[in-house]
């Protein structure tokens, strides 16, 4: 039975492992693939939010961007190591996290959904204004990846793509077994039971606005390690990654894929995203269009997702 | 040290904005308490207003642009409603945000393919260039017309609200499951009325607002943003708090510019998170069928 | 020792008071709430489990007061209500909806990388709640396909999941066919063997049959409150509610 369970983990890795030689045939490189392993991350972390505990953050990007800046800010300041670095994207977006959640996790529905905006906006702004800090408009830039140290063994250097995409994998590997460890928790079933209805989980004992921050709060710190590992990808962090489109994109990318029905729906919805941004961007400057129009198929014609599709075809076979 | 006449100035210049983001605001707020959806779409729609209106100006001139821009707004708010929002009714709200999520963003590239990449501005028109003096100081005669325009037009909406009898069911729509339950088949018109509507305020104030901010592929962003804090700040589907909401962004924002420029952006942001702890629903918000 | 007290509880809506001065000591066995509708038994209901903060009097649990605490403090103290509308977890299997509400009893809420397949404790205490609303058989099936009496069991399953000592039953068999009522009736007989249970409760025949107590409620108000036998020959309660 445990060894069933793992199976589905160990498929990913093993396809995971070989994606870098797949994706040229589609124009694709190895940077790309670390990209989709980063954005399927993000995603996973949102989607703890949304399909696990029935919160539909529309202010994520705000957390993915502060665990940006705050791995550049301890590189320019303070070191660069990078396991501080990632800690520290962490800490920072967690801290917003819990800050943020506090004030709004009593709020429900569209209104939750209002007011993770507007505080994603709030920090978008700081992040543009706050030149002395931020770097304002044009970002920080210039970053370096620093080499990877593990205890007894020689500093391994991640600046070769494909030395960073194995890296970004096992980190990629390691938060999606605990996001699916949590899911399948005694924390996950209070999450899914105020999910389904939270008056009665309130009549069952549990604090549940408690437990939505706590969610709140996992899942913003999910995020921000996907945006401290964003910055090493691009060396680079600029105000935008904190920009509410991105904030729709991760929500997008989630149904996209079917994360509402499936734990793995997130993965694929990053990895259509990815390659589609790009395949789309090679042929017209206009593929925002182009992205926004396929959004608007999904919603109306598949709005379970990708991975949904299969299991209706599923249920209406049985 | 900022002058008592710099106050002053800066004081109307706040009103003045926030009749404009009261007006943006007001089409978002009615769809939201109405209708039950956040419309992703309202700063495309705005947008839409400004560029229709930059394009008519030179041929039909300025009050045509104003009359005949809104209305071509309304109906592409229509064609969406009819093709595609209302397929959402009944389901998850996030659908339909994610929905007009997508429309907002292949519909600013649209503006990107139709009006070019580069932002335009847009004089005032002549009969309102120039400043007017009031006494202590020169003050802009298109911002005062912007404000009289915007301020008409609210008054409208309010009439149409609080005294026809179309408003009363439209009113009722928000708050009576019952009334709508009488309505029938007529909900359906309703709603796409209310969604005509809300485009056509959102188009209005893009054209009010093209002279001032100039018309850009994004400027939808400058829109929907003030729309959603003032919609916090005031309460979902209030008039009154949609007013009181933009009056205080407009203020806030403006004197920010005077005393810290750089926290202008920010400001109204803030002030909706204060707001927030002492109101949790908004300053006129009720309780709603939207927190389920 | 009365197990719950209320004293002169009044809660206004507006110029509505929905619960106005009720004083009431409910003792072990079932007591059951009637009255015409509007009369304020859910809204007693909702304040004696901290969902409306009462606008005047106080509550007590045993010796200790319970007023304004929130839902989940009183939940946990041992206050378990079922609800008139069903608020079950209709997309978790029936097992998976005791299992969550056994767990919040026994303190498992914040594991977060432990497999709750793996609590034996949890999951031994839910079977048993299973064989004891006789919903084991069906543990695997999803909630929301359950027949509408069954939903009706696991609605109360869920309240009892927590070892309550009082239990709130809102109308335990509104919505039930003929076909299953009788089924439903007998499942709270039953319970009545054990708990202690504050029912509200349309259907008289089951009232009257089952109850140790009635209390009559009428526009906010406590008009009644005695033995079923008594309360058949109250000639106020037969004026305003039984022979209507």
């Amino acid at each position: 039975m445990r060894r069933f369970l793992k199976l589905p983990f160990v498929w990913m890795f093993l396809f995971f492992l070989v994606l870098p030689y797949l994706l040229p045939l589609i124009k694709g490189y190895t940077a790309l693939a670390s990209e989709i392993l980063i954005y399927a991350m993000f995603a996973l972390g949102f989607n703890l939010l949304l399909s696990y505990t029935g919160l539909a953050s529309f202010g994520h990007a705000a957390f993915f961007g502060i665990g940006a800046y705050a791995m550049a800010l301890t590189q320019l300041k303070l070191s660069d190591d990078l396991w501080l670095g990632l800690l520290m994207g962490m800490v920072a977006a967690g801290f917003f996290a819990g800050i943020v959640g506090a004030i709004i996790c009593r709020k429900r529905g569209i209104y939750f959904s209002l007011l993770t905006l507007a505080f994603s906006q709030m920090f978008f702004f700081i992040a543009f204004r706050w030149d002395e800090v931020t770097g304002g408009e044009t970002g920080l830039t210039g970053l370096r990846r620093p080499p990877l140290r593990l205890p007894g063994l020689p500093a391994v250097s991640l600046t070769e793509p494909m030395a960073f995409y194995l890296f970004a994998l096992a980190v990629f590997m390691v938060v999606m077994i605990l996001i699916w460890r949590l899911v399948h928790s005694p924390f996950g079933s209070v999450l899914q039971s105020i999910k389904q209805n939270e008056v009665r989980a309130k009549y069952l004992g549990y604090n549940t606005v408690f437990y939505k921050w706590v969610s709140f709060t996992i899942s913003g710190i999910i995020s921000g390690l996907a945006g401290a590992m964003f910055l090493l990808q691009q060396d680079a962090v600029f105000p935008t990654y904190l920009n509410w489109t991105e904030s729709g994109n991760v929500v997008m990318v989630t149904i996209m894929g079917g994360g509402v029905v499936n734990f793995f729906g997130p993965i694929l919805g990053a990895g259509i995203f990815v390659i589609l941004q790009n395949a789309i961007g090679a042929y017209t400057e206009h593929w925002l269009l182009i992205l926004g129009l396929i959004f608007i198929a999904i919603i109306m014609v598949i709005p379970e997702g990708i991975l949904g599709l299969f299991k209706r075809t599923k249920t209406v076979q049985q | 040290m900022p002058s008592g006449i710099d106050f002053l100035s800066q004081g109307i210049n706040g009103i003045v904005l926030g009749l404009l983001f009261s007006l943006i605001a007001i089409g978002f707020t009615l769809m939201l308490g109405v209708i039950g959806i956040i419309n992703f779409a309202h700063g495309v729609l705005f947008a839409l207003g400004a560029y229709f209106a930059f394009t008519l100006r030179n041929s039909l001139g300025f009050w045509a642009a104003l009359i005949i821009s809104p209305l071509l707004v309304g109906l592409i708010g229509i064609i969406i409603e009819r093709l595609a929002v209302r397929r959402m009714y009944g389901k998850d709200a996030l659908f339909c945000l994610l929905l007009t999520f997508g429309i907002a963003m292949s519909g600013e590239e649209l503006i990107r393919m139709v009006w070019g990449k580069l932002g335009h501005s847009i004089a005032a028109p002549a009969f309102v260039s120039g400043s007017i003096d009031l006494g202590f100081m020169l003050y802009s005669k298109y911002r005062l017309l912007l404000a009289v325009l915007s301020a008409l037009i609210l008054f409208l909406v309010w009439l149409f609200l609080e005294k026809t009898s179309y408003g009363a069911i439209v009113k009722a729509g928000a708050q009576d499951s019952e009334m709508v339950a009488a309505l029938g088949n007529n909900i359906s018109r309703m709603r796409t009325l209310v969604f005509g509507i809300g485009s056509a305020l959102a188009g209005v104030a893009g054209v009010i607002a093209a002279p001032l901010w100039s018309v850009r592929p994004g400027m939808g962003n400058d829109a929907i943003m003030p729309a959603f804090v003032i919609v916090v700040l005031g309460g979902i589907g209030s008039f009154w708090g949609t007013v009181i909401g933009g009056l205080a962004v407009g203020l806030s924002v403006s004197l920010a510019v005077m005393f810290f420029p750089r926290m202008s952006d920010l400001v109204m942001y803030i002030l909706a998170a204060v707001v927030l702890l002492f109101w949790p629903r908004g300053i006129m918000g009720e309780k709603s069928i939207l927190e389920d | 020792m009365p197990i719950l007290t209320t004293e002169n509880l009044t809660i206004a809506f507006g110029g509505l008071r929905a619960v106005d001065g009720v004083s009431l000591k409910i003792e072990k066995g079932l007591t059951s709430v009637i009255g015409p509708n509007g009369a304020g038994k859910t809204t007693l209901f909702n304040l004696l489990t901290g969902f409306y903060k009462p606008t005047g009097g106080k509550i007590f649990f045993g010796e200790k007061e319970i007023t304004s605490l929130p839902v989940h403090k009183i939940a946990r103290l041992g206050i378990s209500r079922s609800f008139q509308i069903l608020k079950i977890f209709v997309d978790m299997t029936v097992f998976e909806n005791i299992r969550v509400a056994v767990q919040a009893q026994m303190g498992h809420g914040m594991e977060f990388f432990v497999s709750r397949d793996r609590l034996t404790d949890v999951t031994k205490r839910a079977e048993d709640i299973l064989e004891e609303i006789n919903l084991a058989s069906k543990g695997g099936l999803k909630a929301k396909n359950l027949s509408y009496g069954d939903k009706r069991i696991l609605e109360i399953g869920l309240s009892l999941a927590g070892s309550p000592q009082v239990l709130l039953l809102d109308e335990p068999t509104c919505g039930v066919g003929a076909h299953e009522r009788a089924g439903v009736a007998r499942f709270i007989h039953e319970l009545t063997k054990k708990w202690t249970i504050l029912l509200v409760e349309h259907d008289m025949d089951i009232v009257m049959d089952i109850s140790d107590r009635v209390v009559v409620m009428q526009q906010g108000r406590v008009i009644a409150d005695g033995t079923p036998g008594e309360i058949r020959n109250n000639d106020t309660v037969r004026e305003v509610y039984l022979g209507r």
